[in-house]
């Protein structure tokens, strides 16, 4: 069964009919077609799939679509041509800070929540902000290095 | 996609308890971060989702006078960041800082953590150590009780068609108390084993124990003995006599055998000493 949903992804509105079953992720990536955001684990441990959801950083995998009804979200396309994207692009390829780039828009959609919330964050904010995204590449001290450059 | 179901967010207890009624399988969704994670895994899902993240009288944290009610729909993220939890309640504050990852923790409530009852849960020690009570809000009335009873299985909570609504902490002057857990890795991973401690203003002790028991557990003469003695080291291989004999945790446990989570009873015990001041570093472990 579907229902309509309102919503305003990347500034744009939304009024969509979604199966009830459908999580946010798939809405994302199989109907509206924005792969940037990664399925990893499917079950909210990985971080992959972090979108904002109303600001905050969430996990796109373990929230149905239709509990974004009335909500607004943000996706790494969202980010597209903003100051704090191009940012947080040269930082990461300052430090090498992406390889295969699976979790890379995870990361980055991590750490704009956190630039969002702090303009000057400290080892401890930046270790909570990235403590849930798992990088199988780089092994975190480059990525952590990276947001220290933003700093 | 997940199994079908019927998803709904009503925004008023009225229309919740109608759904209830209503519906013989349903299942009530808050943050999700432990119910979709469950659906994905299992063969078929309830009929009903019904979503109450939209009833604000089960958000907040409020202080009345001599106790703290924190709404059932509180998040993680809210705890750990409320001024009012740090101040009073460190066991409570630790809890939240570690629990999950920040994503979660945006998402995940407090309700949803006791009513899960999972055996390692964050809360469930702290709660027990604080003496904690619930409301629980039926169609016609507001039930209160102790959270001992509220929650007395593994994943199983004294509800029937009715919500948590909140957790009622009593403040008292002096209280100190500490969280700390053992896990394979830091954050993103459940507690092998977890402690709660608590000294009230009269210097009395109250431990929990998670993932050891089916539900936090407590032993009367740990609890005794670190009230009446000197916390030295011959105090501790005392304690972990009794807790040798005391408890048997579930040999089939995925994460620690038997043997290991009764080293850490001890050890996690000496470090939530350390936490408050009482013990200092000449006692290992």
């Amino acid at each position: 069964m579907a229902k309509t949903i309102n919503t305003i992804i990347n500034n744009e509105k939304h009024e969509i009919e979604v199966p009830y079953q459908m999580s946010l992720l798939e809405l994302l990536r199989e109907e509206l077609n924005m792969t940037g955001t990664k399925e990893g684990c499917g079950n909210g441990e990985c971080g992959a799939c972090t979108v904002l959801l109303d600001d905050l950083p969430v996990r796109s995998c373990i929230i149905l679509a239709h509990e974004i009804d009335q909500k607004e979200v943000v996706t790494i396309e969202g980010l597209k041509n903003t100051g704090d994207y191009e940012k947080i692009k040269e930082v990461f390829m300052a430090e090498d800070a992406v390889q295969c780039g699976f979790c890379t828009p995870g990361f980055v959609m991590a750490v704009k929540a956190l630039l969002n919330r702090t303009k000057y964050p400290n080892d401890q904010d930046i270790k909570e902000a990235l403590g849930g995204h798992l990088c199988r590449c780089t092994g975190y001290e480059a990525i952590h290095k990276a947001v220290k450059r933003l700093v | 996609m997940f199994n079908p179901f019927v998803y709904k967010r009503p925004n008023n207890l009225e229309q919740v308890f109608t759904l209830l009624d209503q519906n013989e399988d349903v299942k009530i969704i808050a943050g999700g971060t432990d119910l979709l994670v469950k659906l994905r895994e299992a063969d078929r899902s309830p009929e009903l989702l019904v979503d109450i993240k939209d009833l604000e009288k089960l958000k907040g944290i409020k202080k009345n006078k001599n106790e703290i009610k924190i709404g059932a729909l509180t998040t993680i993220t809210e705890i750990k960041e409320s001024k009012l939890i740090k101040d009073e309640f460190d066991a409570l504050y630790q809890a939240a800082s570690q629990f999950g990852c920040y994503e979660i923790r945006n998402r995940a409530t407090i309700g949803g953590n006791v009513v899960h009852a999972s055996p390692g849960a964050e809360f469930g020690v702290v709660l027990f150590a604080l003496n904690a009570e619930v409301e629980v809000v039926g169609k016609r009335d507001v039930k209160r009780m102790p959270i001992k009873e509220f929650l007395y299985d593994v994943g199983s909570v004294k509800l029937n068609n009715e919500l948590l609504k909140s957790i009622i902490i009593k403040n008292k002057p002096d209280l100190k108390s500490s969280y700390h857990r053992i896990s394979r890795v830091k954050g993103m991973d459940l507690a092998l084993v977890n402690a709660a401690l608590v000294k009230d203003d009269k210097a009395q002790y109250t431990s929990y124990f998670g993932a050891v028991a089916r539900t936090p557990y407590n032993n009367n003469k740990v609890d005794e003995l670190l009230s009446q003695s000197n916390l030295n080291k011959a105090l501790f291989v005392k304690i972990q006599k009794i807790v040798d004999e005391s408890i048997s945790p579930r040999a089939t446990s995925l994460r620690a055998s038997p043997e290991y989570k009764k080293k850490m009873v001890v050890s996690l015990l000496k470090k939530c000493l350390r936490d408050i001041g009482e013990i200092g570093d000449d006692i290992d472990g």
